[in-house]
């Protein structure tokens, strides 16, 4: 068998248990589903409401939220301004992407 | 005639053995081994009375979620977490099916890109489920095991990578694929001559260590953490959303387990992979790795985020860098001398 067949027969064998895992949880689902009108729970109240309303308003909220701790984690772990801790982790990346470049090309 | 009855031997291994019902049926075993190894650790009882000593509680838990109502929360896309639970549930069945374990394994110099694939899908479920939902925790959680997943991913391609290119370099016929791998590196441990076994032995450190970090047990249960935030990503899910969520974490820390004893501890060795005595091998190593899991997360504590991507850079990296350097080391020797 090629790589590209093995690919083919991967996918479609992953559809089988797929459908019966979603089979079994619309069953559950329709069969036990939450009786009677009642409202919603409420989530989410660390954000603004109006942000709420609105999906892509409230994705744009989280990524102001979180987006600036990850800025931040990237800038105080992986590049925080010390010439030395830089080249440190560039060369760290270099020495790692030159061994897999070995590791391939010596086959 | 004969394409047909190939399609549906592969449709049985996909669906029974060795892959969703085994992956289920070992990963609610696992789950009543970690809790009760972790109880009497802690001089507590654990899972007691539904079944011998408590084995088919997971079962009975999974089945009580099924039965209940989902409960619908504004702004959470629950179907959408499921969705991508099933597609990553029903990758790593099918991934077991290119291991020694079934009985008519796929396998295709080079496949060892498709195992790993498989095998990278379960974070993305887990961030989907927590970015699917509004709540601060859920997607506070997310975060968390995003910044973790950054760490932890390239360091698990790492762990599988040294182990297929070692046996590669040691058998051409191997040619990175991950069924032919498996069942080249038991002789590679007996082959004291050369130190591939070495590398073997520094991967099998690293990858431990990077598999407890990737189930989460303590003290990498940074984004879950109950008494902080309240089991971050899933906080919102009930009923058999939740269900599906809790049974993704046992399967993933089956097929986990099974990738060191099959891949670094020579798996069914002595004996065929397909035969009694072989699975029976392969189940004894399973439970001694969970074990010294289940050690491990019983007797830390929960480490900080910074602290924890911190420790998995300068441990499991090193060992995982250093496994890498010797197998290109004893090739290059090899060669010239």
């Amino acid at each position: 068998m090629d790589l590209f067949t093995m690919i083919l027969y991967v996918s479609l064998l992953m559809t089988i248990p797929m459908a019966v895992l979603m089979l079994i949880y619309f069953a559950c689902s329709t069969r036990y589903r939450a009786k009677g009108g009642e409202a919603p729970y409420t989530s989410g109240l660390d954000y603004p409401r109006e942000d709420l309303s609105v999906p892509d308003v409230f994705f744009w909220s989280i990524a102001r939220v979180h987006g600036r701790r990850i800025y931040v984690f990237l800038r105080e772990k992986i590049h925080n301004g010390v010439l030395d801790n830089w080249l440190t982790w560039m060369m760290s990346w270099l020495v790692f992407l030159a061994v897999l470049v070995m590791v391939f090309t010596l086959m | 005639m004969e394409a047909l009855i190939n399609g549906l031997v592969l449709v049985l291994e996909t669906l029974v053995y060795p892959g969703l019902l085994f992956l289920l049926a070992l990963g609610l075993f696992g789950n009543w081994f970690v809790r009760k190894i972790v109880a009497r650790m802690q001089n507590r009882v654990g899972p007691y009375y539904v079944g011998f000593h408590g084995l088919l509680q997971p079962l009975y838990d999974i089945l009580k979620l099924l039965r209940k109502e989902t409960i619908r929360v504004e702004r959470v896309y629950i179907t959408l977490a499921v969705i991508t639970t099933a597609f990553v549930i029903s990758g790593l069945a099918v991934s077991m099916l290119l291991t020694p374990l079934s009985p008519r394994p796929l396998y295709a110099p080079g496949d060892f890109i498709i195992y790993i694939y498989l095998l990278l899908l379960p974070p993305i479920a887990v961030a989907v489920a927590g970015f699917a939902a509004a709540n601060p925790y859920s997607i506070k959680g997310a975060a968390r095991f995003l910044s973790m997943i950054v760490v932890i991913e390239p360091l698990f391609f790492l762990g599988i990578l040294v182990p297929v290119a070692a046996a590669s370099l040691y058998d051409a016929s191997v040619g990175y694929s991950i069924y032919r791998a498996m069942t080249v590196i038991p002789e590679m441990w007996r082959d004291l001559a050369k130190p591939y076994w070495i590398a073997l032995l520094l991967g099998l450190a690293g990858l431990f260590m990077v598999n407890h970090a990737k189930l989460l047990f303590r003290p990498f249960d940074i984004p879950e953490a109950e008494t902080e935030i309240v089991e971050g990503p899933l906080v919102e899910y009930s009923g058999a959303a939740y269900a599906y969520l809790k049974l993704l974490h046992m399967i993933e820390e089956s097929v986990l387990v099974l990738l060191i004893v099959m891949l670094y501890l020579g798996g069914p060795y002595p004996f065929p992979a397909t035969s009694i005595l072989g699975v029976i091998v392969v189940l004894v190593k399973y439970a001694v790795v969970l074990f010294i899991h289940s050690w491990i997360h019983a007797s830390t504590a929960r480490m900080r985020i910074e602290q924890a991507v911190d420790w998995l850079i300068s441990y499991p990296g090193f060992l995982l860098l250093l496994s890498l350097s010797v197998v290109l080391l004893t090739y290059i020797l090899n060669i010239h001398f």
